[in-house]
């Protein structure tokens, strides 16, 4: 990964967000970790998966900072597999998701907090 | 390498790293990251992916966040210095470090990429080299 400017996001963090944030205004509040995996390839049209470290720490850094919420998925739910971590963003998260998507789309580094224009 | 094995290294990564973490942290990675194998293996097996591909598209991304892992370890409990110096931990670094290089030559013949297999039996010398040095050192040191 590369390393961090202060009071920006990653890449694979703003990618994160932007994939929730499509995946929420398709009227898929949830997701869990593979499936979050499987969309970024799909979009990126690669042949790999990202790696489970990269995924699990960038999912844990954006939830600590408050951009996403998680729980476990019900037992019922989950009918005899390994129970899946949900995530959902939150006000905090869609908002700074939108914000990442246009700098993204802007070739702009996206930013924790809003800067100057 | 079967699917069974290579889920079985990745279990047991998740199992080196989270040690001496709290109980709740360390059971949350390792159900999230069981969670994500089984929808990983039972989405390629729909797919009809062999299982040598699935195996190893499962070792690729266990190898490929060895970085971040080790990175989100030290951030929730830093890694203690005699941990990291003693003998143990750099022979498991050179067998996982050979493991990654034998892992690397297998992907590259699998994906045609020369590159990454040359990386692969620099990375089993480099392995070899510590196990030998790091052996030769503990027997001298018991000697004395």
């Amino acid at each position: 990964m590369p390393p961090r400017k202060p009071g920006t996001l990653l890449p694979l963090e703003a990618e994160i967000l932007t994939t929730a944030l499509s995946l929420h205004r398709a009227g898929q509040a949830t997701f869990h970790g593979f499936g979050l995996a499987q969309t970024i390839r799909e979009q990126r049209e690669s042949r790999s998966l990202t790696a489970h470290g990269t995924l699990y720490k960038a999912l844990a850094r954006l939830e600590e900072l408050g951009f996403f919420a998680s729980s476990w998925e019900d037992a019922q739910a989950a009918e005899g597999r390994p129970r899946r971590r949900l995530y959902e963003l939150t006000a905090q998260g869609i908002h700074v998701a939108e914000r990442a998507g246009v700098d993204r789309a802007a070739g702009r580094v996206p930013r924790l907090a809003p800067g100057p224009a | 390498m079967t699917v069974r094995r290579a889920t079985a290294l990745v279990m047991s990564w998740v199992r080196f790293y989270t040690r001496h973490l709290p109980a709740a942290v360390a059971a949350r990675r390792a159900a999230e990251i069981s969670a994500d194998l089984h929808d990983h293996i039972t989405y390629e097996q729909a797919r009809g992916t062999g299982d040598r591909g699935i195996a190893l598209g499962v070792l690729s991304r266990m190898v490929r966040g060895f970085a971040a892992d080790a990175s989100w370890r030290n951030r929730i409990r830093p890694w203690r210095r005699d941990i990291m110096k003693s003998s143990a931990t750099k022979l498991a670094a050179a067998v996982a470090m050979a493991v990654v290089g034998v892992l690397a030559v297998l992907y590259g013949g699998y994906d045609d990429s020369p590159g990454l297999q040359l990386i692969g039996v620099l990375l089993v010398i480099g392995a070899l080299t510590i196990g030998y040095r790091t052996t030769r050192r503990r027997a001298r040191s018991t000697r004395l």
